[in-house]
């Protein structure tokens, strides 16, 4: 029930309490603007969470009361009609914060003391840009906690450590110790500078600075109180005066402490594995829509058949993208490491990697993509070759957007180059390449076995059998990525507007520069699918037209070859392995426009021949893109070491 | 038999090798002061000359000097411990030092031990080209991280225990053109492991001389590894969960 003079008593009350030297002060637009801070307050301030006065936090306050924020209520009227307004503002008062920096700038003296140097600092009420730079550094839970004082107030911790809870000697986190900053640092105190800005500002970065953790700092004072320990060392430096030096802060290391986030990830993966083993690891950077990502389920698939299943485990370590997880055979043991791994810091991740590949006492290592390994395998290649069997596979390499060739099968493999047992490729042309440029035979330690992908098993496509007026429709399929050159499907299907172009994909790697505008209205954008057989049949196709600058062979031209589609693609990479006079159209230069056109006109208007050439193409996947001649090459490989 | 074997162990420390040989000697006498029996061994990997005649100089004045040649710290510590006559044992490197009452509190520490303990001091004061104080952590202090050891390691080889726990685990032999190193590290894995317990003697510390190249900076340089340990595998029982009391 609405009681309106209730509700005046509390509007003359936030009038009253209201503080506007301090709104004007923090809110510097509202300022600018010349607008009434008050009526500012009431119209937009508070739904915005800004604070009517410098005791009493809106954003804390809601997050107390979240009810408020779903009617729709202002915290501070609530606050204000519950009687406690005037409470608030002399525990304010009395703990000496500022209100403004204006009004009530004033000369502290510090608890802090150093030697017999005077010792103040002026006290400002933080402005967004000291509130911006140190909030990320500040722990208001522990502070809190450790403060009491400050938590019964409704005081912002954060303002409350920078305006005074420092010079009080309170830390504004376990991992900043104010006082340690200040004795070690002789420019910050001399300076007067604010000791956690100054760390949040540059400090921090300035890798000689003499930064410690509360425990540090705690530990660091208590030695220099000990007197047994001070004899020792003054008993050292008497037998050596080297022991006094270097002459500056000595650092104090807990190595718990220091190692924490390592400490916690190793934890987490061997209870995530606890009294597991896997005696075959295979390693994936994640699985998602990617070649990559297929040939590792293949290979896991396989791999159950050969060894116990029991003993096989795929992993990923880069992201948590499992999109495609369902392509994985049922049964397979699968686990994401990445987001325990990614929680230590960067410098140790390979070592993590490494432990985990002992907790589960692998034996043999495939390393289909991931990132993680090619950087362990860089630091740490001579032991891992040691202590597993590394099997790596490579697909192709990048170019870089000035055509030179990079990527794992270049400068990656170069380092590493020592460090592979078996190099596995989908493609006898990257083989080659590979056994050229670094010299791989039979004797040196490293095998070079091409592994055709096998094909999966497709239903025929609905084929346009018969050349007539009616349009035809071609199909594409892959990651809108600069690879993969949709520029020139796009030109392509310019030249030809009398066919229809179903294109599926999405951009996976170049997502930032990709425009949906540049393609022409007979490109038909499909978005991704889960199954190519529901794509075949959604429509009678003439033919799959294939765009790409380098690459292996892409495994969608073995899924549209085993659905009898007749392919037009170019010769990169291993492509011309699959695709020739005789099994389809390729494309002697990848950018060459008219041979694409050209090529369509042969399928458009010979159909026959087109499903000719198909028919062979499916003739040569049963020959050499099998999974019996892909089991039969893995067995060689695998089982090779464990005869 | 001794209450305690001393080893100190040089290869090329030359003149700096001076302040560690009379740390050395200090503590020994202290511990001497103290009632106990020392037997203190001078150990020479492949050494220089000046280097030898300096420890040459200090074992004379009671000790036993032997020359090897492994170029293996680990493998050195080893040959001690086959020479040793003492019940405790307790290494000290030909460039770092000890502090004067160390032996004396790490045996009275070990004494008092009612497991087979491996006795660290509390701080390792590193100084010449460090200025850091190295905070050794106790197995059974709430800090201590059991995963942690197997990435980190917590302990350095200056410690002092029964010299029968070298015998039944023998420092590892490094590989540096391998990659494997940190002999020290796996040794604490694998007394861990064992059930053998490393404890921080309160209020002690040794002082570790940082030179611009030390074996361990070279290790680290090396991009070199801990060897596997009988904790390296997840399944190891270390890592087993405590059995209910019934």
């Amino acid at each position: 029930m609405v009681d309106p003079e209730r509700d005046n008593e509390i509007d003359r009350l936030v009038e009253a309490y209201f503080d506007r030297d301090f709104y004007l002060h923090v809110n510097k637009d509202v300022a600018n603007a010349g607008v009434d801070p008050l009526q500012h307050y009431l119209q937009y301030g508070w739904r915005e969470g800004r604070s009517p006065a410098p005791w009493f936090d809106s954003k804390q306050y809601s997050r107390r009361f979240p009810g408020l924020a779903e009617k729709g209520s202002d915290p501070f009227r609530h606050f204000v009609a519950s009687g406690e307004a005037k409470e608030a503002r002399a525990k304010y008062a009395k703990a000496g914060l500022p209100r403004t920096g204006g009004v009530m700038n004033r000369v502290v003296n510090s608890r802090i003391k150093f030697r017999d140097e005077v010792d103040y600092y002026v006290l400002q009420h933080p402005g967004k840009e000291e509130i911006r730079v140190s909030e990320p550094f500040f722990d208001a839970d522990y502070y809190l906690a450790s403060n009491p004082d400050v938590a019964e107030t409704l005081v912002d911790p954060l303002v409350h450590f920078l305006t005074v809870g420092w010079v009080e000697g309170r830390n504004p986190s376990l991992d900043f110790d104010v006082r340690y900053y200040l004795e070690n640092n002789q420019d910050v105190r001399e300076q007067r500078l604010h000791p956690f800005l100054h760390y949040c500002r540059s400090g921090r970065l300035e890798s000689w600075r003499s930064v410690a953790t509360v425990a540090e700092a705690a530990i660091a004072r208590a030695f220099a109180k000990n007197d047994k320990l001070m004899q020792s060392v003054a008993e050292a430096k008497a037998l050596d005066p080297m022991v006094a030096l270097p002459d500056i802060p000595r650092k104090v290391n807990i190595p718990p402490a220091i190692h924490r986030q390592v400490a916690d990830a190793a934890e987490q993966l061997r209870e995530m594995f606890a009294g597991r083993s896997f005696e075959h690891v295979v390693l994936v950077p994640h699985i998602r829509m990617s070649g990559s990502a297929r040939v590792a389920t293949v290979l896991a698939r396989a791999l159950a058949g050969l060894v116990d299943s029991k003993t096989v485990a795929v992993v990923s370590t880069d992201t948590s993208d499992d999109e495609y997880r369902h392509w994985l055979p049922d049964g397979c043991e699968f686990h994401d490491i990445s987001q325990i791994v990614q929680s230590a810091p960067e410098s140790h991740r390979p070592n993590l990697l490494f432990d985990f590949l002992r907790g589960v006492e692998a034996r043999t290592v495939y390393n289909v993509n991931s990132g993680l390994v090619w950087r362990t395998s860089k630091i740490y290649g001579r032991q891992i070759k040691q202590e597993f069997r590394v099997m790596t596979y490579l697909f192709t390499w990048d170019e870089s957007v000035s055509g030179a060739r990079v990527g794992y099968p270049i400068q990656w493999l170069r380092d590493t180059c020592d460090y592979h047992d078996v190099i596995l490729t989908d493609n006898e042309a990257l083989s080659t390449d590979v056994r050229q440029r670094f010299g791989y035979g039979q004797d040196d330690g490293c095998e070079v076995v091409t592994l055709y992908t096998p094909a999966e098993k497709a239903a025929p496509a609905q084929l346009r059998r018969e050349a007539g007026s009616d349009t035809p429709i071609f199909l594409w399929a892959g990651r809108f990525d600069r690879q993969k050159r949709v520029d020139i499907l796009i030109e392509i299907a310019k030249r030809r507007p009398d066919a229809i172009f179903h294109v599926y994909g999405k951009p996976v790697l170049d997502a930032g520069s990709w425009d949906e505008s540049k393609f022409p209205p007979n490109c038909v954008l499909k978005g991704t699918f889960q199954s190519f057989e529901d794509v075949l049949q959604s429509e009678t196709f003439a033919g799959f037209v294939y765009t790409a600058q380098w690459d292996g062979i892409p495994t969608i031209l073995l899924d549209a070859a085993a659905s009898g589609l007749p392919i037009i693609a170019p010769d990169v990479g291993g492509v011309g392995e699959l695709i020739d006079g005789q099994t389809g159209y390729l494309i002697s230069n990848f950018d060459d426009i008219d041979a694409y056109e050209d090529a369509m006109n042969r399928v458009i208007q010979d159909p026959s021949e087109a499903i000719a050439r198909a028919e062979r193409l499916r003739e040569r996947l049963a020959r050499d893109f099998s999974d019996a001649r892909y089991m039969e090459t893995l067995k060689r490989v695998v089982l090779n070491d464990h005869a | 038999m001794h209450d305690i074997t001393c080893v100190i162990t040089g290869h090329h420390e030359r003149r700096i090798a001076i302040p560690s040989l009379r740390s050395f000697q200090i503590a020994i006498e202290e511990a001497q002061k103290a009632g106990l029996t020392v037997q203190a061994l001078y150990l020479l990997d492949n050494p220089d000359d000046l280097t030898q005649s300096l420890f040459e100089r200090y074992a004379v004045a009671g000790g036993q000097l032997k020359l090897v040649d492994f170029a293996d710290q680990g493998l050195v510590r080893n040959a001690a411990t086959e020479d040793a006559t003492g019940r405790y044992i307790a290494f000290l490197d030909g460039d770092d030092l000890w502090s004067r009452t160390w032996l004396v509190e790490a045996v009275a520490f070990l004494k008092e031990q009612k497991r087979r303990t491996i006795a660290h001091p509390a701080y390792n004061y590193f100084f010449e080209n460090q200025a850091s104080i190295f905070c050794h952590v106790d197995q059974e202090a709430p800090e201590f991280r059991l995963d942690m050891l197997r990435l980190v390691n917590y302990w350095d080889a200056l410690s002092v225990c029964e010299t029968e726990i070298h015998r039944e685990f023998p420092f590892g032999m490094r590989d540096i053109e391998g990659g494997f190193a940190y002999e020290d590290w796996a040794w604490n894995c694998e007394t861990l492991a064992a059930g053998i317990v490393h404890k921080v003697v309160p209020d002690t510390i040794l002082f570790k001389r940082r030179q611009a190249m030390s074996q361990t900076i070279r290790a680290s340089a090396n991009k070199s590894m801990i060897r596997r340990t009988a904790m390296s595998s997840y399944s190891s029982p270390i890592f087993a969960p405590p059995k209910a009391t019934p």
